[in-house]
């Protein structure tokens, strides 16, 4: 968080402002007020985390590699159901996108899977469409 | 308060209106009856199917989901010993124990009666106190604004996590989300990274889907890896007939356990960050030690389940006290309601009063039609909702993941919405990993761009003087609020660290799946 908020205040948001005229306060002032308020308290937990080193030790790591693993796993999948929704529209891409994610949550039935992935694109197809007319990729 | 009841009584009174809020009361229900999705999860992803809504259908919709989802996380809780929602945890108590004793059905009559008491109450106190705190609120200015923000977001912070540090930044980073798109005051882009579709600055569904929808499924996924995707059986069938029913005697004597628990959670509903989960504990507390039998509690009380599920509907209504009067969230769903409203044009707070006061009065008469409508659903859908509870994992979680996806398309922008809510699973994937607050977060970003104003209103008003502060008492009394806050609650907080004992209630937490199993 540190790091972040050294970045965002001497990296970021100087290069991500557009530079022009103005009068009054600076487009700077309000981001970079927010980024040193996290540096400020991230610099607080090290501090937290200095004077209680025991404290931390005896916590469970909160995520592990595993976990990690799994979670990049996961979001790949989706990843690939969005792309394949950008490419080939809702139909293709959604029925992909239901059914990878629930073999690999371990759903085998075809009778189960078929029907789960086709009905939810049915619903939201219809509805988007016809009642919120609005376009579906 | 009366005249504008009666203009709005006309709008209210429809078969559109009151079929909006049936529709979100059910879904409500079911999405709280499933455990380890929450309301505010299911809000975020139907906000987008309310852009062709009128406003106040809109709105009406998304507070019957949110009331809906509140009853409805009893059901888990009392049939499977599974809390739909944190708030829930309570229930399980002694809801589960009836069960277990083949009183199941009356536990869930319990729940809901209770859950309607609080949601009534609470909503006529809603609509007795909205109106008169705007009318202080629209005197204040961007110096008392400000310092109500500051006090608001670090006191959202200090309650709802466990790290005081943590929080703050939690909020200051939703602050600091809030700052991309064009400068309000120079119209120069900021932080938008050459995107032109951040020019409106980052599209509320994407940040609010990513980190609390996806990135919630897909913590579950990863649970249900290791253990498994199904739920256990149910009781609901079992019992006499007796054991079925809720007499009106049986009523008549839980009825001042359901009014002290919606008192609790009145009280406690109004105050930012404190959230349902807290007043469903301190109700409970409250009713064991009123009760003359309190060796009852734990093992089967029907005034346990009231007193919990009336304050935990009642914090509901109360939540939005401070969003109608001041325009401020307290808890993740308000927070949801208010981006809402935003996205139909309406800005909440007190000037709302002034600008569409027959709107936020059809908006209150609508909360309660809300509440019968939840008597209904409830008693009508006890059996759809105890088989919905059983669904598998493998079914509802893809179909969510995909509704993520359209969710995140729909609020504008298309796939780059998409790609972004992809980027905030991230952001709330390592945010839950490591304990960072969810409701803070979403607090600074939905009044990222109220706070920036009236801070610079503030310093541009004060000439970056800050004695001038001494010519505003409000504002120096919510600043030493916030001081007060932030010194006390840091200071539990690093006891806490000291002893190694944990906090018994994480009140803010509305976020996270169910703990206790």
């Amino acid at each position: 968080m540190l790091i972040f908020s050294i970045s965002m205040i001497f990296v970021i948001i100087p290069a991500e402002t557009m530079k022009g005229q103005w009068t009054g306060l600076s487009p700077y002032f309000y981001p970079t007020v927010m980024s040193g308020g996290i540096g400020v308290f991230a610099i607080g937990l090290l501090a937290q985390a200095a004077l209680r080193p025991r404290y931390y030790a005896d916590q469970a790591v909160p995520l592990t590699m595993l976990q990690f693993g799994m979670f990049l796993i996961v979001t790949a999948i989706v990843f690939a159901g969005v792309l394949a929704i950008d490419n080939f529209g809702v139909w293709i891409g959604g029925a992909f996108t239901i059914a990878a994610i629930m073999l690999f949550m371990g759903e085998r039935k075809p009778l189960i899977i078929v029907p789960t992935a086709l009905a939810p694109i049915a619903v939201v197809y219809l509805v988007v469409t016809y009642v919120l007319r609005s376009p579906l990729p | 308060m009366f005249d504008n009841l009666a203009t709005a009584f006309s709008d209210a009174m429809s078969f559109y209106l009151v079929l909006h809020i049936a529709i979100g009361v059910f879904i409500g229900y079911i999405v709280g009856a499933l455990p380890g999705l929450n309301r505010a999860t299911a809000i975020a992803l139907l906000i987008p199917f309310t852009f062709t809504m009128s406003p106040l259908a809109a709105i009406s919709f998304l507070i019957g989901i949110n009331k809906g989802g509140a009853a409805g996380a009893a059901v888990s809780a009392i049939l499977m010993n599974v809390p739909g929602e944190p708030s829930a945890v309570v229930t399980t108590l002694d809801g589960y124990p009836m069960t277990r004793a083949g009183k199941s059905q009356k536990a869930l009559k319990i729940a809901l009666y209770a859950s309607v008491v609080g949601d009534i109450v609470a909503t006529i106190v809603l609509i007795a106190l909205a109106e008169p705190l705007a009318k202080i609120a629209v005197t204040m200015g961007p110096m008392e604004v400000s310092a109500i923000l500051i006090f608001a977001i670090t006191f959202v912070a200090a309650i709802s996590g466990r790290s005081f540090f943590k929080g703050v930044i939690s909020g200051l980073f939703g602050l600091l989300l809030a700052a991309s798109g064009l400068d309000a005051e120079t119209g120069l882009p900021r932080l938008t990274f050459g995107f032109i579709e951040l020019y409106n600055g980052i599209p509320l569904l994407a940040v609010a889907i990513g980190t609390l929808a996806l990135s919630e499924v897909i913590v579950q996924i990863d649970h249900g890896w290791r253990g498994n995707y199904s739920h256990k059986a149910l009781y609901l069938n079992s019992g006499t007939e007796a054991d079925k029913r809720l007499s009106w005697r049986e009523f008549k004597d839980l009825l001042p356990t359901m009014l002290r628990g919606s008192l609790v959670g009145i009280v406690i509903g109004i105050l930012p960050g404190l959230g349902a989960t807290l007043s469903s504990f301190l109700a409970y507390t409250w009713a064991k030690k009123a009760s003359k039998t309190p060796e009852r509690f734990g093992h089967g009380a029907p005034e346990g389940v009231a007193a919990s599920e009336s304050a935990d509907n009642a914090s509901v209504p109360a939540s939005l006290v401070p969003v109608f009067a001041i325009g401020l969230p307290g808890s993740l769903s308000t927070a949801l309601l208010m981006g809402a409203f935003m996205l139909h044009g309406l800005t909440p707070g007190p000037f709302l009063f002034r600008s569409d006061a027959s709107l936020v009065y059809a908006i209150f008469l609508g909360m309660i039609f809300a509440s019968a409508i939840l008597l209904f659903v409830g008693m009508a859908g006890q059996g759809i909702f105890a088989r919905v509870i059983t669904m598998r994992d493998t079914i509802i979680i893809p179909v969510i993941i995909f509704l993520c996806i359209i969710g995140a398309y729909l609020e504008g922008g298309g796939m780059f919405g998409v790609y972004l809510m992809l980027l905030f699973a991230f952001v709330g994937y390592f945010m839950k990993k490591f304990d960072y607050s969810f409701v803070t977060f979403l607090v600074g970003y939905i009044l990222g761009p109220m706070t920036e104003l009236s801070l610079r209103q503030a310093i541009i008003i004060s000439d970056a003087n800050p004695m001038t502060l001494l010519e505003h008492p409000i504002a120096i009394l919510f600043l030493v609020l916030a001081v007060f806050s932030a010194w006390r609650f840091s200071s539990m907080h690093m006891l806490e660290l000291a002893g190694g004992k944990k906090l018994e209630v994480d009140p803010g937490r509305e976020d996270n799946r169910p703990a206790a199993q």
